[in-house]
């Protein structure tokens, strides 16, 4: 009961002191100021300065996601890949995916990102973005279309770009994800009722493929391709999916860092799958084919997914770092945003709330797939 | 029943299950087939085997190549070399040197003391449970150590320009052995003047070092030597630990000063020692001589007093006193006379400060390598009695105490280290009633503290979990309190459980604390900023200085986590 005591007295002379000092330095302790305009311009974004703090957290938020979103995918296939690698029985294989697990795992995320934005770009073969010099463009063989435009500062890719009827097309094909499901559910009923084998894979995406072939071909062609160009001021790209160097280096960067600790999950849950697990598939004579498939891997699943999910919130965090590339999500708007004299306490508290937002929506999602591979009552 | 934020992950769920397996496969094997077999076997089994070895070993040879060739050939270290202490010390004042060579020798030394009273220790426990000690075959330590060896050489060969650098290299290896050594049980003279000879020849090159005070110097040497022959004689383990942490306190307080809290940490490295001096007198004196302990404790209460009536000492020093005199009322005068000794010998470490009286480098000044080793040191030591209190608060049946200490925990895992380090640079201080305000170096150091106070809370966590239920339920058995069975029976279990990932947690901040230099704090990663910004080097090396940065925080981080995966095997935490 003394220690709760001590704690409230502590924590109350602590606000009291923050108060005070906020009062003295005349720092505001109100939230008015989400709404004053920000007052400063975003790289490569056509975020308007007059535009209020509060869109600019918003903008902040969205390029997280875009750096979390594509990172995970990222960590998750090569780490699979290269944690699988570190048990090859091929000695090759298994001392470079050794080599990279440890090359990886001890040196600090920020000198990897800092790392690849040097290698990628400021050293990299990539010419100059600028009026007067031309950036790499690559065109679809054959064709001028431009898949990609590559430069030191300023990447733009092809992208799928909504057209007429484009709204009825993504209903009608949320409905062919319903019935995709509808598909896999009967299929796997109909294996557990008659051993038939139950190719779930192929009949959902069988109905998704179908669905969406005839939508397309219903509706006219409601989807079309958006291709990046240069500007006539050569200055933006238009179209496409436009982007810059510091989201290639951070994603990439994260994408490799992460990696390595999830290949030594994967590597150690593959490992902690008991032994006469093996053995007894041996002795039904599985194939390894089927040993890895049926008997190993969904009990390696199980076991690595908590720790996994803790490797995504890590990298989500580890976004944060993005400010040493100079791309502009939340933390590093945050940090411009104070010194450009918003409070900063608020802005901090703000800050924090996002990243316990973000925790918490990733870790909801992944916990209810934990909870569908984890044994009841073990 | 505890609080779920939803999005934490137990750390016993899958995270120990992975950890036992990988500790277990890594454990080294030496096998002794044929050379031609191996090959076969390993690189050529099967034809797709042979496809990927041919590609990969390709692949692998270019790589391999491109690398040693940018290293030797195409690299320009001038602006590693020329800015050497840059990147090891930052802008710390040159002419102070001579203490970071004399602290060096400290910590090798206390590194020395604090290996061998665990070899002891390991040997002692072995001999009480009949268990023969498991060695260590020379061939790991090689597979740990090379890669910090490795970043040392490079950084004499491409750093040193005087023989000095080489020869503070050699003193500190010399100072760990040395520290080592005191540890065994020497039988005759001769292996005595062999143990000491390193021992001399460190304090002769203390004195050969650049400038350093020949006096100074030599008192170092003495005392060294003296409280190294006092451990050899003795053998004792707790002395071991004692003079190890003691030795350890002094070289950070070479930097840092004798000034203000060192006492503190002096008191706490002695420690062991005085509780087992004191445990041995309470056996031979009468039960009235507990009275005299309170009286000590009161006579110190009433001095401090009338010195600072509101100061953090005297409440302290009014709390023991009103605990150990209660029991002491009811006959169990045990608590007063620990309380009466640590008291003097509180009182006798506050005399040694104030004597020493050195005074410091403000660590606003230090930087470079230096101050990511203290930096992470600092918080991961100031950060375990923290994260131990939250762990227990987490697991308290009081609901307010457990919600606080997981929201606490649960707050600090969910958000970033940067947001916390801009929290210290914008605003921390804005929280104390202090009309200085606090440096750079320090208001990170409070936000790193913050930071891994939650992490070793979870840590800890795990390791109480680990314990079996049945230990506290044998501790009621035999009517213990449950502070008792706390203290007693589940922490040192537990804590013996989680020394593996504390070394892991250690590493993790050592390497977030390259983040500092975000907020402009010169660390081993900032100083790269400086070295750029000067004349010859604008533009110029960029890549090769991050390559060094990059080898240096692998090379330690490599080792240490080397380290602690030998010494989880070692302690077999899986197995229990």
């Amino acid at each position: 009961m003394a220690a709760v005591v001590i704690v409230f007295f502590t924590l109350r002379w602590l606000l009291n002191n923050l108060s005070t000092n906020l009062e003295s330095q005349g720092i505001p302790t109100d939230w008015n100021f989400l709404d004053a305009p920000a007052g400063f311009a975003i790289r490569d974004s056509p975020f308007d300065p007059e535009s209020s703090i509060k869109s600019l957290l918003w903008v902040g938020i969205r390029n997280t996601a875009a750096i979390a979103s594509i990172g995970i995918i990222m960590a998750l296939i090569l780490g699979t890949i290269i944690g699988i690698g570190r048990l090859s029985t091929n000695w090759i294989v298994n001392k470079l995916s050794t080599l990279y697990v440890e090359t990886f795992r001890n040196i600090p995320v920020l000198v990897i990102i800092i790392f690849f934005g040097f290698a990628l770009f400021t050293f990299g073969p990539l010419p100059v973005f600028s009026p007067t010099s031309a950036p790499d463009i690559i065109t679809f063989p054959g064709t001028d279309v431009n898949l990609a435009i590559v430069s030191k500062s300023r990447l733009g890719f092809l992208s799928i770009q909504n057209g007429e009827n484009s709204g009825i097309f993504w209903i009608i094909m949320l409905a062919g994800l319903v019935g995709a499901i509808a598909m896999w559910i009967w299929r796997s009923r109909v294996n557990e009722r008659t051993g038939q084998a139950h190719h779930r894979i192929l009949y959902s995406l069988g109905v998704l493929v179908t669905v969406g072939v005839v939508a397309f071909l219903a509706l006219g062609a409601p989807l079309g391709w958006s291709s990046p160009v240069v500007s006539e001021s050569g200055r933006i790209i238009i179209g496409g999916i436009a982007t810059n160097d510091g989201y290639i280096a951070i994603t990439l960067a994260l994408g490799v860092y992460t990696a390595s600790h999830i290949a030594e999950i994967i590597r150690g849950a593959i490992l902690a799958v008991a032994k006469g697990q093996s053995e007894a598939a041996n002795a039904l004579a599985l194939s390894g084919m089927q040993r890895y498939r049926f008997i190993i891997l969904p009990q390696a699943i199980r076991i690595a997914l908590p720790s996994i999910i803790n490797q995504f919130l890590n990298l989500v965090k580890n976004s944060s770092l993005a400010i040493v590339v100079a791309f502009p999500e939340i933390t590093a708007l945050t940090k411009t945003a104070i010194g450009n004299g918003n409070p900063a306490p608020q802005m901090i508290l703000l800050l924090m709330a996002c990243y316990l937002a973000f925790s918490l929506v990733i870790s909801l999602v992944l916990n209810i797939v934990n909870r569908r591979f984890q044994l009841v009552g073990r | 029943m505890s609080m779920d934020w939803g999005y934490t992950v137990e750390p016993s769920e899958g995270g120990s299950e992975i950890m036992h397996a990988l500790a277990e496969a890594d454990a080294p094997r030496h096998s002794d087939k044929s050379a031609g077999k191996w090959v076969k076997d390993n690189l050529f089994n099967t034809w797709y085997n042979t496809i990927i070895t041919l590609v990969f070993g390709i692949l692998a040879a270019w790589g391999g190549f491109k690398a040693l060739k940018f290293i030797f050939v195409t690299a320009r270290w001038e602006p590693v070399a020329e800015n050497i202490e840059l990147f090891m010390l930052g802008l710390y004042p040159r002419a102070e040197v001579p203490r970071v060579v004399v602290q060096l020798f400290l910590m090798s030394g206390a590194g020395g003391l604090i290996a061998g009273w665990l070899k002891a220790r390991a040997a002692a426990t072995a001999e009480e449970s009949g268990v023969e000690v498991v060695k260590t075959p020379i061939r790991d330590y090689v597979g740990s150590y090379s890669a910090l060896v490795l970043f040392m050489m490079a950084t004499l060969i491409v750093g040193a320009d005087t023989i000095g650098p080489w020869l503070v290299l050699l003193g500190s290896i010399l100072a760990a052995v040395t520290g080592f050594l005191a540890t065994k049980p020497l039988a005759n003279p001769l292996t005595k003047i062999i143990l000491l000879s390193p021992l001399l020849l460190a304090a002769g090159m203390l004195t050969r070092v650049q400038d350093l005070n020949n006096q100074a110097a030599y008192t170092i040497a003495i005392i060294a030597i003296v409280l190294l022959v006092i451990v050899n004689l003795s053998q004792s383990l707790t002395l071991m630990l004692s003079a190890g942490m003691l030795a350890g306190v002094a070289g950070f307080q070479t930097l840092s000063g004798t000034g203000g809290l060192a006492w503190i940490f002096v008191l706490i490295a002695i420690l062991p020692i005085g509780l087992e001096l004191i445990a041995k007198l309470t056996e031979r004196l009468p039960a009235a001589a507990a009275w005299v302990g309170a009286a000590i404790v009161a006579a110190a209460l009433v001095w401090r007093a009338t010195v600072e009536p509101t100061g953090v000492v005297t409440i302290v020093l009014a709390i023991i006193l009103i605990a150990a005199v209660i029991p002491l009322l009811r006959g169990d005068g045990g608590l007063a006379m620990r309380a009466g000794g640590v008291v003097v010998l509180a009182v006798l470490s506050w005399a040694a400060c104030n004597a020493a009286d050195v005074t410091g480098i403000d660590w606003s000044d230090w930087g470079g390598l230096q101050l990511n080793l203290v930096v992470a040191g600092a918080s991961t030591v100031l950060a375990f009695p923290i994260g131990l209190l939250l762990a227990l608060g987490r697991r308290s049946s009081l609901p307010v105490v457990r919600y606080m200490c997981t929201a606490y925990i649960e707050v600090i895992r969910g958000v970033p280290l940067i947001s916390l380090l801009l929290m210290g640079a914008f605003f921390i201080g804005f929280f104390l009633n202090s009309d200085t305000p606090l440096s750079s170096v320090t208001r990170a150091t409070i936000a790193i503290t913050m930071f891994a106070a939650a992490y070793i809370a979870e840590i800890v966590r795990g390791g109480l979990q680990a314990v079996a239920k049945g230990q506290t339920e044998a501790g009621q058995a035999l009517g213990l309190p449950a502070a008792k069975i706390t203290r007693l029976l589940i922490l040192p279990q537990a804590l013996r459980a989680v020394i593996p990932s504390m070394v892991g947690q250690f590493i993790s901040l050592f390497k977030d604390t390259s983040l500092l230099s975000i907020i402009a704090i010169l660390e081993f990663l900032g100083v790269r900023e400086i070295v750029h910004a000067q004349e010859d080097f604008r533009g110029f090396g960029i890549a090769e200085s991050l390559v060094y940065v990059a080898f240096g925080f692998w090379a330690l981080s490599f080792t240490m986590s080397r380290e602690s995966q030998r010494l989880e095997r070692k302690l077999d935490v899986g197995d229990r």
